[in-house]
């Protein structure tokens, strides 16, 4: 137990299901639903930490405010928040977040990972990693590191 | 066969082949027939018996057993009259009148010494303990001969086996020989177990040990008795795939913990290696250590368990701090509670300074108590939720842990008011109450049942808690799960023995109506409500007197003025259909909504929305009556029965006297008197089965069709009704209801074509109570046929369809009821056939007609098919031809759906009380079937989606086995239904899909290729003109997504890089529902990822 970077988390309340209003034009065919911060918060909300049993959401590693998200440039935006300062595992969760976007949006789509700012000490070492292609596809290359990535996506089938 | 024939034929056979079984047989029927006695065999197989062949031996002692095993009981029993010369018996045979079964017993025993004949002979043992043909002293023999002259664990496992049985057997039937061979058995079984490796075999053994602790003396060989059972632990067995016994771990986990807590004598052994296990690094051993520790601790007591209280707790503790997987939570949580209860059935000695209940929560206590002063952090749940499985264990421990606990939560609360940190300290109190509740009991318990004398120390913090509960439920913030929480704590003081006064239930109640109400988050509203209906079921009176009166205020006695009212009329009709369902508050509700009801039908139109008003105040009614209906299942339909009279009636009096007098308004509306059609229809069913006794209002009513009426038989009440309304839509005298005399001679016709349209209408009320009537109720017409031919007539012509529907149910319920067969068949030939069957056929006749008419074959075809008429299938035939028919194909199609389904409002199903033989669907499949496949074959590419629509309506339809078997058959065509452009018969396919990957994906497998393609393709093709809307690309998503479970990854593996790339279009498809789905059928393939990742 002592081996855990930390034991003891603060747990927050999440939020509900979907709370997007229904909109009579949802249900209209021919009007395109664009894609917004909302839909990109459902699609990491459920990534479980490495650490713990819980989601990124319990432990308000992601949330809804700190996504940005422009249809029209096809770009998205996603800042992360670490439960401790020092906490080794931020690269890895990044990774995570970085992998579920990698297979869940489309192609068209430039996506940047980036810690919270001045939540990290080694915030610049780990956006630099997380945002490298190269040495994203270098990580995802050595299986150990993949499974544990697909172990933390895992709960986020079926939600 | 003689005896020595069949003795020859035997010896000459090899070992189980046909022909020595024939032999066999033949052996058993000589014996049998009394041609020959087990003596005179065993005289013949003398030589056998005796041979050098050691495996000769075998055989001759295996056809003996056998021989025993196949005979009665009273052969091998009886009295043998014979005196053998010469035989290997002679030995045992010393007096004439000596037990057959003594002697047989005596022989097999003597042949253990040989060991290749060892199978068989404890196999012939085995016969004779079953037959229970052996008495006690000879039983006796049986274990001191075995054990000392047999190596049990040299031998195979079918010998083991046969070993095991006959100890069990006789622990079970011989226990008072077993006793007086003392501790001896106990040490002779011991030795002979130890070792054991066959699951079937441990099953037997560990039942042994723990019937040899219940009835034997164990004493001199506890520790080796514990030690034989307990080296199993913990069980890794995992059954072999192609198992056929069917023991699976859990067997064996639960046999032995029965051994290892079966003795508080067991104690001092299992106490040190259960902590060992509990520290172990396997997971199922730790867990199995819990759910043992679980199971021991109230048969150990507080003793044994003292000396390792602090082991136990850390450990526990640190599971469950760690936690991560809820069913090793629960066994640890369920071990602190275990016990808990354990130390708490034990007071200190006068030696002990501290009992053993205050050593264990004190340890519990030092480690979880400061937690709570930061209760946002993980931590502060969890040791909640250790206390409160420790104080839900007893008197005591409730009691210490709660006066310690409570008082610094309320601290806590106090302390800091932010809403998210007010919500987790009053849920960890909450779980104090639950825990309290546990111990105390509930409202609903017998105080008889429990000691007075323990009063909740819950009662000591009431008022603070109602308080700060009541404060969190109604904190108007934007922390909804704050008041969730203040919901669910009134709602567990609400239900707390002893807590609440009458006066302090009343406010809360009001608090929780007013919540239901107004609340904004519709969480809290529902978490509200569901603390009104389950207080409801103990306490109804306080709800009919606090709670239902407020929700009734809120109804407007007129329709709705503005929209904005709707959705919180419909909220309060929901809250109402769901408290009303007991005893108690059934009545008064339906009652009330009727008023209100009669009111909407009764007035002029205006500007209120009436229409939508009285639709949802009858839903409302039909949903009171149907949970009142599931709830009464059992016991009678008593009180729906009772509706009769103070709802049916003045409902149907007033409608009938709107219509008469032409009165626009709610009366024009279909749905609404759909709905009260189906309430009529609920209770005229309940009137047969639960109400004889209770017909006041029908003689009131029928006083004026008849007196003498009256007097006709109680149990004929339907027969009642049905005349009754008969009299009144059929032949329009209105006089005859009660109240309505003034109308005598009004226009009233609600089933003739030329009626307007708001008396057609009421043609529902009269269908609802004539196709809810048993089969034995007749129609009060001389002419039944010409009263069917005249609804038909009247249906087929009618534009606006009222009397096309409720029509064809008319003739389908009375068809389906009628007396005899014969009757049915005089209708179809003489009626149908001749009047209706040319124009359904002709091509001259109006489409429309000829749609109406064929709405009535189908209903028709549903009435006979159900009964299993043979006229039934011969009418189906000519619907299959319409299939064919670019106007009528559709309809036909969906026809096969209306068929074959239960329908919703319950026309023709058993509690309708409609006649169903058995298996009527497979029947009915099994007849259409080929016909469909055949036609579809046939049928110009444009139509073949009439024949798959009707495909698609009886796969839906019919029991899944049938199904399954028929799908290998189906799937080309179900394959081809995947490319139609009917978007509703591709859901209804993947439906079908998604049943085959779960049930049958061998199925499947072969064709996975195109499944994957075609599934594919409609995911890539948004072209409305392919029928692929929203609906259809989410569900070929979903079944997509269920492949990867369902089939080999071998199979899949090579279409994986193909379905990922199509997926990458997917999920930009334009509509977000779909890009979910796609999201996570996605998810599912990136998973796939071979046996080695699991």
């Amino acid at each position: 137990m002592s081996d855990l970077q930390n034991a003891n988390p603060t747990i927050y309340e999440v939020t509900k299901k979907p709370t997007r209003v229904h909109r009579p034009e949802d249900d209209d065919e021919g009007v395109a639903d664009l894609f917004d911060a909302d839909e990109v918060f459902e699609l990491i909300r459920h990534i479980n930490d490495p650490e713990h049993p819980l989601t990124l959401e319990q432990l308000n590693v992601t949330q809804l405010d700190k996504i940005s998200v422009d249809p029209e440039a096809s770009h998205v935006t996603v800042r992360f928040t670490p439960t401790i300062p020092h906490c080794s595992m931020a690269t890895l969760i990044g990774l995570c977040i970085r992998v579920r976007l990698l297979r869940s949006l489309p192609d068209r789509f430039k996506v940047d990972i980036m810690v919270t700012e001045g939540t990290h000490q080694s915030e610049h070492a780990v956006n630099k990693q997380l945002n490298d292609k190269e040495r994203v596809a270098a990580a995802l290359e050595n299986s150990h590191l993949l499974e544990v990535v697909n172990q933390c996506l895992k709960t986020t089938i079926d939600k | 066969m003689s005896l020595v024939l069949a003795l020859e034929a035997f010896a000459r056979a090899p070992v189980d082949s046909p022909e020595a079984n024939a032999a066999l047989d033949a052996i058993v029927g000589v014996i049998k027939s009394g041609n020959a006695t087990i003596l005179n065999l065993v005289e013949q197989l003398g030589p056998l018996l005796t041979h050098n062949d050691p495996f000769e031996r075998a055989k001759g002692v295996g056809l003996l057993s056998a021989v025993v095993r196949k005979c009665e009981g009273d052969k091998v029993s009886r009295d043998t009259g014979i005196a053998c010369k010469r035989s290997l018996l002679d030995g045992y045979i010393l007096k004439r009148r000596t037990n057959v079964a003594s002697v047989l017993l005596n022989f097999f025993l003597d042949r253990l010494a040989d060991q290749p004949s060892v199978g068989e002979t404890l196999k012939g043992i085995l016969s004779l303990l079953e037959m229970k043909a052996i008495s006690a002293a000879d039983a006796n023999m049986i274990p001191q001969r075995i054990f000392t002259e047999l190596a049990i664990q040299t031998f195979q496992q079918t010998v083991r086996h046969s070993f095991f049985r006959i100890i069990d057997l006789l622990l079970e039937s011989y226990l008072p020989a077993v006793k007086s061979l003392g501790s001896d058995f106990v040490s002779g079984y011991i030795q002979a177990m130890d070792g054991e490796k066959d699951p079937r075999n441990l099953l037997l053994a560990f039942r042994i040990v723990k019937a040899m602790v219940d009835s034997l003396d164990y004493d001199k060989y506890c520790e080796e008795l514990f030690e034989v059972a307990f080296c199993y632990f913990p069980i890794t067995f995992r059954p072999p795939p192609d198992d056929i016994y069917g023991i699976t771990a859990e067997d064996l986990k639960g046999a032995l913990r029965a051994c290892v807590c079966a003795t508080e004598k067991f104690a001092p052994y299992a106490m040190p290696v259960l902590i060992e296990k509990l520290s172990s690094s396997s997971g199922t051993a730790k867990t199995d250590a819990m759910d043992t520790l679980s199971s021991c601790a109230p048969i150990y007591g507080a003793r044994p368990l003292l000396p390792h209280a602090e082991h136990i707790w850390d450990f526990l503790k640190e599971e469950i701090f760690k936690g991560g997987n809820d069913a090793n939570d629960r066994s640890a949580l369920a071990a602190i509670k275990a016990v808990t209860v354990a130390f708490s059935s034990t007071p200190a000695t006068s030696s002990e300074a501290r009992a053993p209940l205050e050593v264990f929560l004190n340890l519990a206590l030092k480690d979880t108590l400061h937690n709570f002063k930061e209760p946002e952090l993980k931590f502060a749940k969890t040791s909640g939720k250790m206390l409160m499985a420790a104080a839900s264990a007893s008197d005591p421990a409730c009691y210490a842990i709660s006066t310690s606990v409570i008082p610094v939560l309320l601290a806590e609360h106090k302390a800091d008011d932010a809403p998210t940190r007010r919500k987790t300290v009053l849920e960890v109190i909450l779980d104090f109450i639950v825990a309290a509740r546990e111990v105390y009991g509930s409202i609903d318990v017998q105080s008889s049942g429990l000691d007075e004398d323990f009063v909740s120390p819950i009662v000591n913090f009431k008022d603070n808690l109602l308080v700060q509960f009541s404060s969190a439920l109604t904190s108007r913030n934007e922390y909804a799960p704050l008041r969730v929480v203040g919901a669910r704590g009134l709602f567990e003081m609400l239900m707390s023995r002893q807590l609440l006064a009458e006066n302090e239930a009343g406010i809360i109640i009001q608090l929780l109506n007013q919540t239901v109400l107004d609340d904004p988050d519709e969480d809290v509203k529902a978490e509200a409500l569901r603390a009104l209906v389950n207080f409801a079921e103990k306490r109804p009176e306080s709800v009919l007197q606090n709670s239902l009166p407020v929700f009734y205020d809120e109804l407007p006695s007129e329709g709705w003025a503005i929209d904005a009212e709707v959705s919180r009329v419909e909220a309060v009709l929901a809250t109402i259909a769901q408290l009303a369902t007991g005893e108690v508050l059934f009545q008064p509700a339906i009652q009330r909504l009727l008023e209100k009801l009669d009111t909407t039908i009764s007035k002029s139109p205006s500007d209120h929305d009436d229409v939508r008003y009285a639709r949802a105040l009858s839903g409302t009614m039909l949903a009171v009556l149907r949970n009142r209906h599931a709830r009464e299942k059992s016991g009678g339909g008593r009180l729906i029965a009772e509706c009769w009279e103070p709802v049916v009636m003045p409902l149907l009096c007033r409608s009938v006297s709107r219509a008469a007098a032409l009165a626009e308004g709610v009366l024009s509306d279909e749905a609404v008197f759909d709905n009260i059609g189906m309430v009529f229809g609920v209770v005229v069913r309940a009137v047969d089965a639960g109400w004889v006794f209770g017909f006041g209002v029908s003689k009131l009513c029928l006083r004026a069709l008849s007196a003498n009426m009256v007097d006709v038989l109680m149990d004929r009440v339907q027969k009642r009704l049905l005349d009754l309304v008969f009299e009144v839509f059929v032949n329009g005298r209105l006089e005859v209801l009660p109240g309505l005399h003034d109308l005598a001679g009004k226009a009233f016709a609600p089933l003739m074509v030329t009626s307007p349209v708001l008396q057609k209408n009421l043609s529902r009320l009269f269908a609802g109570i004539l196709t809810n009537c048993r089969a034995g109720v007749d129609l009060p017409t001389q002419d039944t046929g010409a009263f069917l031919r005249e609804i038909i007539m009247q249906g087929v012509t009618d534009p606006s369809q009222i009397l096309t529907v409720t029509g064809a149910k008319i003739v389908a319920s009375v068809l389906n009821k009628a007396k005899s067969d014969g009757d049915i068949s005089a209708f179809i030939e003489s009626i149908l056939l001749p009047n209706f069957k040319p124009e359904l056929f002709s091509e001259e006749a109006p489409l429309e007609r000829r749609r109406h008419l064929l709405v009535f074959y189908i209903w028709i075809i549903k009435a006979l098919i159900l009964r299993a008429h043979n006229a039934g299938y011969a009418l189906s035939l000519d619907v299959i031809h319409l299939l064919a028919h670019t106007g009528l194909g559709r309809d036909a199609g969906h026809g096969f759906g209306i068929i074959v389904a239960d329908l919703e409002d319950g026309t023709l199903t058993k509690e309708a009380f409609a006649v169903t033989r058995l298996l009527y669907k497979q029947r009915f499949f099994n007849y259409c079937l080929p016909l469909l496949v055949d036609g579809f074959h046939a049928a110009a590419p444009e139509l073949k989606q009439y024949y798959l629509l009707a495909l698609s309506h009886l796969l839906r339809n019919i029991p899944q086995q049938i199904l399954l078997n028929e799908i290998p058959r189906l799937f080309p065509l179900l394959l081809s239904s995947l490319s139609s452009t009917d978007g509703d018969l591709k859901v209804a396919t993947l439906d079908t899909f998604d049943l085959v990957l779960k049930e049958a994906p061998a199925v499947a497998m072969e064709h996975a290729g195109s499944i994957i393609d075609l599934l594919l393709a409609i995911t890539r093709s948004r072209d409305p003109a392919h029928g692929n809307g929203v609906r259809v690309r989410i569900a070929a998503l979903k079944t997509l997504g269920q492949v990867p479970a369902s089939i080999e990854f071998s199979i899949l593996f090579p279409h994986k890089q193909k379905v990922l790339k199509a997926l990458g279009s997917a999920v930009d498809d334009p509509k977000r529902a779909v890009r979910r789905e796609a999201v996570n059928t996605r998810a599912k393939w990136y998973m796939l990822l071979g046996p080695k990742h699991g």
